[in-house]
């Protein structure tokens, strides 16, 4: 009888450790900020908002490297990241809701 | 070959001589501070102005920048008045009353992650340094419209209160008034959950094409900022102790009120 419910027992905890598993999940997006001449671009604000809003889920700022790494929780199917800094052209890439890497090459904007 | 060694010599010696770092100055924003006094119910005011370059900003009061102008040519009067060498005393009442802004100067500097602050404790200068990642920012869903900027909450603790910020991804400058920053975009409200400071933004503009930001600590004494913590409350607490304490200077006082105890409630409690 006892060797029956061990296994009872073990899916049980199973089932539970999956869900928190479930839920915790995070999304890693990191990458590297790079300007024409393949120079490294520092302080660029790189985030996450949803794919048809301004809103922001997530963000980071590019170090002196020009690495930049942002996690989050997301139940999005596909998420919107934009790298932007000033004098630089805006740049945005509609991505799957996956950790992965992304790297940018930002235009200087044309000088008014 | 005497040419080459004179400049041998003198290049490291140029460099070590100026502390100074220069930037140039890319735009320029302002934020009206206001800080209630739930004692007194009185509201006071100062002006914040923040210089952004490309790798370093500097962020003043702009009623001292204006008193500092007005008091050089104040200085000079009185020197004419009294610099024949024999007369010991001025006269406090030659200078004219002005309004007090913040004396503190916060520069940031990015591409080395540090902030350098210099500071005034009547007429002792300090400096010391503060690193830039103060903030735990966490962002929130809310929005709202703020001098025409679509803005976006977050809320940090700092140093014994706790903020809102409002800040614009329209403004991919990562910065805001003092020490504050650090978000994907300019901060245009911030405020403590008590509602005693708030900081809004009056003014973006782009600079002129010649302005430079200076970072410049010559003259001033390295410090910590615990250490100036201590003196700052020290002279708020009892000022004409801490003057007198300080031994260069004495001062006697023939009327008014005006240098009796405040309380000390800075912005950074710890």
């Amino acid at each position: 009888m006892k060797a029956m419910l061990l296994p009872k027992k073990f899916f049980f905890f199973a089932f539970f450790l999956s869900l928190t598993f479930y839920v915790h999940s995070q999304t890693v997006i990191s990458g590297k900020i790079n300007n024409d001449n393949k120079e490294p671009l520092s302080s660029v604000n790189i985030t996450v908002s949803k794919k048809n809003s301004s809103l922001i889920l997530a963000y980071s700022i590019s170090d002196k490297n020009g690495y930049y790494k942002i996690s989050l929780q997301t139940k999005e199917d596909s998420l919107l990241l934009s790298a932007s800094a000033l004098n630089y052209e805006r740049e945005e890439k509609l991505i799957l809701a996956i950790s992965s890497e992304y790297n940018f090459t930002l235009s200087p904007k044309p000088t008014s | 070959m005497l040419k080459k060694i004179f400049l041998v010599f003198f290049i490291p010696f140029i460099q070590n001589v100026s502390a100074q770092k220069q930037d140039t100055c890319l735009y320029r924003f302002s934020y009206l501070f206001e800080k209630y006094d739930s004692l007194t119910h009185k509201t006071g005011k100062d002006s914040f102005v923040v210089e952004s370059g490309y790798h370093s900003s500097v962020c003043y009061s702009s009623i001292t920048r204006n008193n500092d102008t007005i008091l050089a040519v104040y200085n000079k009067k009185v020197m004419e008045m009294y610099g024949d060498g024999k007369t010991k005393y001025i006269n406090l009442t030659d200078y004219p009353v002005m309004a007090q802004g913040s004396t503190q100067k916060v520069y940031k500097e990015m591409d080395k992650n540090e902030i350098v602050v210099t500071d005034k404790v009547v007429t002792d200068k300090f400096f010391y340094h503060d690193s830039m990642e103060l903030f735990t920012w966490q962002i929130a869903a809310d929005t709202q419209t703020v001098e025409g900027y679509s803005c976006q909450k977050a809320e940090s603790h700092f140093r014994g209160r706790d903020y809102t910020a409002w800040f614009t991804y329209q403004i991919p400058i990562s910065n805001g008034p003092l020490k504050f920053g650090g978000l994907p975009g300019l901060i245009c409200k911030l405020y403590d959950n008590t509602k005693r400071f708030t900081f809004s933004l009056i003014s973006f503009e782009k600079a002129n094409v010649k302005d430079l930001i200076v970072i410049d600590t010559t003259g001033f004494q390295k410090t910590t900022r615990k250490k100036l913590y201590m003196m700052r409350k020290a002279f708020f607490e009892n000022p004409m102790g801490y003057i007198n304490s300080q031994g260069n200077v004495n001062i006697t006082l023939t009327s008014g009120n005006n240098t009796s105890a405040r309380k000390y409630d800075p912005l950074e409690l710890e």
